[in-house]
């Protein structure tokens, strides 16, 4: 076998899949800020790549992306996100960091170390950060925000729902749902929402979305032998799904259309939590 | 419904065993290992896993009947089920959170006489698979890192390195019987335990 290959192939699918100092990287960067800290002027946050670089210089640094710092370099499970002493670049830095993890699905945790906060300009940004544990150190302070020191998870934004399976959704149809964090997309009713999600989950793995044409539909649903399938027969009430070779059956209520939705974000790995729906 | 039947922690010789495939995978994948891994046994049978197994056709349903009566009304068995490749752990689990492995010794008996195998050596093969998890999981590289995001990492991720550290394994030690049983095994399962071809 060609164990130089897969050593390799494994170090890359660790290293882009979380892979942290020990267990506690968390641990070691608020040891580093701390330390840091005490040999920082307010002068010193005029120049936050220098900051960034003091932060993560040497050998036991985990894997971790900074804002700002030199272009290049892989996404990490880590975002530092260093701020300007002026308020006028605290927007800007924040979206700096909202793009990051849009387009860096691996981060999974963001710290922001500043020396001001801005309540008004992170509701504007803060839906990017959502499923995310997010920190934030204010330099000068001391303290980790929530005062416990802890981490807190980026809030849901005004309007969007998690999904829930013991929820009541009679009478209530979706507008808009979004995925993982990614872009919000409209939908008028259950079954669109059901064809877009099967879409994007098609798009992320099609082998795996065709073993679902392989499972029953109980407990969902008693009269459809499946749910989905590449043929419409057996289905029941089969809907063509948009831009997919696949049928869907659509004669259930909407409760059980959620359950299917967590059904099918079961089987890609999803959480129930990763879906967020807007309702109407 | 099925009867659950009991778990036993594993004996000196099998811990032996473990403490060894652990030590021989981490030297190939050129991993510090020192953590200790709990091993144990279960006669458990889950009734999901059964139809699993049946589907598959890793167990005949006549197998069944006699390895679990009380399980011979259940309706899938009388159903003609679309046929799938397995896709989980059922011959075996590794937990994470409890750096335990679990070896369903009862469903590894049923695959073993249904595919005419020898149960030692499918338990062995199994073994070598869930050991292949934890030397993943928290094998320390040069800079001392493991795998903390190991529970959310991808399954086809965790399931490749598994099977191909574990084929690595058998074949280094020269365990031919056991790498048949391998080959014969991964036949049955789906695709995420069919990607080490590519480092053969």
């Amino acid at each position: 076998m060609n164990i130089d290959k897969l050593n390799e192939d494994f170090r890359i699918a660790r290293v882009r899949r979380g892979t942290y100092l020990g267990d506690s990287a968390s641990g070691w960067l608020i040891d580093r800020i701390e330390k840091t800290e005490k040999h920082l002027t307010p002068d010193d946050w005029s120049d936050p790549i220098r900051i960034g670089r003091l932060i993560t210089d040497g050998s036991d640094c985990p894997p971790m992306n900074v804002i700002p710092s030199d272009p290049g370099g892989a996404c990490q499970p880590r975002l530092l996100v260093i701020f300007d002493d002026k308020c006028c670049d605290f927007p800007s830095r924040l979206l700096e960091a909202a793009i990051h993890c849009i387009r860096c699905k691996e981060t999974k945790e963001v710290t922001f170390w500043t020396p001001i906060w801005n309540s008004l300009i992170w509701d504007r940004y803060k839906g990017h950060f959502i499923g995310r544990t997010v920190s934030v150190r204010l330099f000068g302070f001391g303290t980790m925000t929530p005062p416990s020191g802890g981490t807190m998870s980026a809030p849901t934004p005004s309007g969007w729902e998690r999904i829930d399976s013991g929820r009541q959704y009679t009478k209530r149809k979706p507008t808009e749902f979004r995925l993982g964090g990614g872009k919000p997309i409209l939908v008028k009713n259950w079954n669109q929402l059901m064809t877009e999600l099967c879409r994007i989950l098609h798009g992320s793995d099609s082998s795996k979305f065709f073993e679902l044409t392989r499972e029953g539909a109980k407990p969902i649903m008693r009269g459809s032998r499946y749910l989905i399938s590449d043929k419409a027969t057996g289905l029941a009430q089969p809907m063509a799904m948009d831009r997919l070779p696949f049928f869907m059956a659509t004669k259930f209520n909407s409760n059980n259309k959620v359950k299917l939705i967590i059904r099918l974000l079961e089987r890609f790995d999803y959480k129930e939590e990763d879906l967020l729906i807007e309702l109407r | 419904m099925i009867r659950n039947y009991g778990t036993r922690p594993a004996n000196q010789n099998e811990q032996n065993e473990l403490k060894g495939m652990l030590a021989d995978i981490a030297a190939i994948a050129k991993l510090g290992f020192s953590d200790k891994i709990n091993l144990e046994f279960s006669d458990e049978v889950v009734r999901r896993d059964i139809v699993e197994l049946m589907d598959a056709g890793l167990a005949k349903r006549g197998l069944i009947r006699e390895y679990i009566p009380e399980s011979s009304n259940w309706k899938e068995m009388q159903e003609d089920r679309p046929r799938k490749k397995a896709s989980t752990d059922i011959l075996g689990t590794y937990s994470p959170d409890s750096r335990t492995i679990r070896i369903y010794e009862r469903t590894c008996e049923i695959v073993a006489k249904s595919l005419e195998i020898s149960p030692d050596d499918l338990v062995k093969v199994v073994m070598a698979h869930e050991a292949a998890h934890a030397v993943t999981h928290l094998g320390r590289d040069d800079g001392g890192n493991i795998w903390v995001d190991f529970s959310n990492a991808d399954r086809n991720d965790l399931e490749k390195f598994a099977q191909s550290y574990s084929l690595s394994y058998l074949k280094n030690r020269g365990l031919r019987n056991q790498e048949d049983i391998f080959l014969i095994l991964s036949k049955h399962q789906s695709l995420a335990y069919n990607t080490w071809g590519e480092y053969l």
